[in-house]
């Protein structure tokens, strides 16, 4: 996050102890879902889905988004999205990933410590 | 062995969890601490600018208030917004302390505005590892 504050057009050096994206993500209790699309644009819905979330009492807070899909036989999966409270919330484009016919479980960690945001998968 | 492709992030999770909290706040409060007393923010704004154009979109909170300095040379060390839901619940808050030995001073009396953007800038891919 880049924070930027101004006062009387002169900006200073302040310690942040509440951070807005942080304390709206600690409102929110949350329901998720999740699917790929495949290369022929088939959108195949995770069979399982689960979130849990996390917070240091500061200013850091952390999620983890985690899919199970089942396939029954080969795909390449060119987008992978979680629905999270009816909305979009984390979602990747612009790749192939060769998919064998059985289980996969994708697992989405996504963490705001205050100056940046990291999401990894 | 495993394999890694890169893949553009195309949704934030804290920025699209931003932008369907913001729409739960209905009153919005703020306090500035002037020369060691908490003194209530007056027009207080909080929003959200959410940026779809870009992607991953862009939020931000924006948020701001006025208030008024009655001596000269006053000392501002604490600022604190609050945006709640209908129920009281807090939604957000954005608060920030100025560092020890550099408080904010204002010289002048009279009335004044604080301005504070928190922007989130997601990051535009992540790798995928199998």
């Amino acid at each position: 996050m880049v924070f930027g504050f101004w006062l009387m057009s002169s900006q200073r050096p302040l310690q942040v102890v509440a951070d807005p994206y942080v304390t709206a993500c600690r409102y929110l209790s949350y329901t998720v879902s999740g699917y790929i699309v495949d290369s022929n644009g088939n959108q195949i819905n995770f069979n399982s889905t689960s979130i849990s979330t996390g917070y240091d009492g500061y200013t850091k807070f952390w999620a983890y988004l985690t899919g199970i899909l089942r396939l029954s036989d080969d795909r390449t999966a060119v987008k992978l999205a979680f629905v999270v409270n009816n909305r979009e919330a984390v979602s990747f484009i612009n790749f192939n990933l060769p998919l064998k016919a059985g289980y996969h479980m994708f697992v989405v960690k996504t963490e705001i410590t205050g100056q940046t945001a990291y999401t990894t998968l | 062995m495993s394999t890694s492709v890169t893949a553009t992030v195309a949704r934030d999770f804290f920025s699209e969890m931003s932008y369907i909290a913001a729409g739960s706040i209905t009153s919005r409060s703020g306090v500035i601490t002037i020369n060691n007393v908490d003194t209530p923010l007056v027009a207080v704004t909080i929003s959200i600018y959410y940026d779809q154009t870009a992607a991953p979109p862009v939020t931000q909170w924006i948020m701001g208030g006025v208030f008024e300095i009655t001596t000269a040379n006053s000392t501002i060390t604490r600022i604190r917004f609050e945006g709640r839901d209908k129920d009281g619940r807090l939604v957000t808050a954005l608060e920030v302390l100025t560092q020890p030995d550099n408080p904010i001073t204002i010289a002048n009396t009279g009335l004044y505005a604080v301005l504070a953007v928190a922007t989130l800038q997601p990051q535009k891919t992540v790798t995928i590892t199998t």
